[in-house]
């Protein structure tokens, strides 16, 4: 029990990193998922994956954000810092334009086009929030 | 002849039935976020689970015991009960990952949610179990399973640096992300040395009734099965190297996972994968369910095989029946299969050396053995495993929580 505590505890006084440090993990995971999704996209376009399983990754892709951002909402501490709050809106904006990637799926491909730029206009202020 | 038709589907069996849930996710994360720096972890487990493997084997070969009922016997109930009850409350976890992993496939093969899937799913694990014999599950299930070589094959065709992919197999510590780094070291041996597999293998070669005359096909059997069968987990993490850590994706989702075969093989990839996915978790669901009705029935004294007709094996034809709904609740609760699946293989290392100890004294007991007990290799691997079982056990809780999520 002892040992179970310690180690534990080393995991709680570890867990306490600077907002800078929370910022870039995020980043990364939000990049992982907006990647991801495009590549599904690339997939589907080219007929080498079926829809039904496009719309799976585009769905867990705005979910991966959408938890993204709650994982930031929580943390209180690092909330007033301007480029968390700054990632955090375009997290927003990362998850609602996955979910029109999903929706663009059986519409045409001009509407599938604005939701790509949305989605990297996201994911590149997501990567510039967690660079300055 | 006939031996070597034996070996030939001994090692076939293997490899069909050594990629599922767990050695997917965990191969796929480790190449996707560290390329191939994980190989050595995959050819560290492999080794020593090809050693404990050939170590059940020849204890019921030798014995005609399987592990759990040499364990109750040599230890007696009272220690008995700490071990069994530990790798029965991580077998419903297996279990409950692998029907949510078959269920994971069928949804992405047909876009309609997991949910769905999971009764279907338990219902055929269940009925396999109860009609099929264990010769006719193993083999059939397992020869399906050989779909899984095709990661081995992207790993060819998507030309990785042989190089860099040898260097993977010399430990390294990570030059970033170290504690998800440990977390997928830690995850990979979980996923790899499988405490379910030493007393399924055991309860195996009793069902096939193994005599001494059957060690030394055992031990190619053990070698070859297991050694090929890691060369399929380390053809996932190559093709995870290669498809998704150059793109940034993390193989957070199993649907990230399935990109990994289309750029090799086209439209087939995706199918290539699911297929995969469904054929290793639902080998794994039936290896799973049956190895808890063995641990309890050998535990408890009961009349146990899968050979029994249902009717005059009744408790243990009632375990893995409850063992099935139990998970399908789990499943239909929400667990998500994949992160249920990172947790499992992190809490294996934390109870395997509970569970490997005692093996080491058994191998050593020429009661049980006879002239076939462990030499000095054998002493040491295990020696090894519990030790290191031990050191992974202390880091497992700080890693799951810092490099878990």
């Amino acid at each position: 029990m002892r040992l179970l505590g310690v180690s534990i505890a080393l995991a709680v006084v570890a867990c306490r990193r600077p907002p800078s440090d929370v910022l870039g993990e995020s980043a990364e995971r939000a990049h992982s998922w907006i990647a991801g999704a495009e590549m599904t996209a690339d997939l589907w376009t080219s007929g080498r994956v079926p829809s039904g399983f496009a719309q799976v990754a585009l769905r867990d892709a705005q979910r991966g954000l959408e938890a993204e951002r709650a994982r930031l909402g929580r943390k209180t501490e690092v909330m007033k810092d301007p480029r968390v709050a700054e990632a955090v809106s375009a997290l927003d904006a990362a998850s609602v334009a996955a979910s029109r990637m999903g929706a663009a799926l059986t519409r045409g491909g001009d509407e599938r086009a604005a939701a790509r730029g949305e989605i990297r206009s996201a994911d590149h202020r997501i990567q510039m929030a967690a660079r300055r | 002849m006939k031996n070597a038709v034996r070996v030939l589907l001994g090692v076939v069996t293997s490899i069909g039935g050594f990629i599922e849930a767990g050695s997917i996710s965990t191969s796929a994360q480790a190449g996707a976020l560290f390329g191939f720096r994980l190989l050595w972890a995959v050819a560290l487990a492999a080794i020593c689970v090809a050693f404990l493997i050939e170590m059940s084997g020849r204890l019921a070969a030798v014995s005609h015991h399987t592990l759990a009922a040499a364990v109750r016997e040599r230890f007696g109930v009272t220690f008995h009960i700490g071990p069994i009850v530990a790798e029965l409350l991580l077998d419903i976890l297996v279990l409950t990952a692998e029907i949510g992993g078959v269920g994971t496939a069928l949804q992405l093969l047909t876009g309609r949610p997991v949910r769905l899937w999971v009764l279907p799913t338990a219902f055929l694990v269940w009925l396999l179990l109860w009609v099929g014999n264990f010769d006719a599950i193993e083999n059939s299930v397992a020869l399906l399973g050989l779909v899984t070589l095709c990661f081995v094959v992207a790993a060819y065709r998507l030309h990785p640096s042989w190089p860099d992919v040898a260097r993977g197999f010399v430990p390294s510590v990570a030059d970033h992300h170290v504690a998800r780094y440990g977390f997928l070291a830690v995850s990979i041996c979980g996923a790899t040395i499988s405490p379910y597999l030493l007393n399924f293998y055991s309860s195996g070669a009793v069902e096939e009734k193994w005599t001494e005359k059957d060690c030394a096909m055992n031990r190619v059997v053990a070698s070859l099965g297991m050694g090929f069968g890691a060369v399929v987990a380390m053809g996932v993490l190559v093709t995870a190297a290669m498809v998704l850590q150059p793109r940034g994706i993390a193989a957070d989702a199993f649907s990230q996972v399935a990109l990994v075969l289309t750029p090799a093989f086209g439209r087939w990839g995706f199918y290539l994968f699911a297929a995969s996915l469904a054929i290793g978790c639902l080998g794994a669901a039936l290896e799973v369910a049956l190895n808890m009705a063995y641990l309890l029935g050998q535990s408890l004294g009961w009349s146990w095989g899968e050979n029994l007709r249902p009717k005059d094996g009744t408790r243990f034809s009632l375990v893995f029946t409850l063992a099935i709904g139990l998970s399908a609740v789990l499943v239909l609760l929400g667990l998500d299969p994949l992160r249920l699946t990172l947790f499992s293989m992190a809490l294996t290392v934390i109870i395997l050396p509970v569970l490997v100890l005692p093996f080491l004294v058994l191998m050593n007991d020429e009661h049980y053995v006879g002239r076939h007990t462990n030499g000095w290799l054998g002493n040491a691997v295990v020696g090894f495993v519990v030790v290191a079982g031990f050191l992974m056990a202390l880091v497992a809780i700080p890693l799951q929580i810092l490099g878990g999520s």
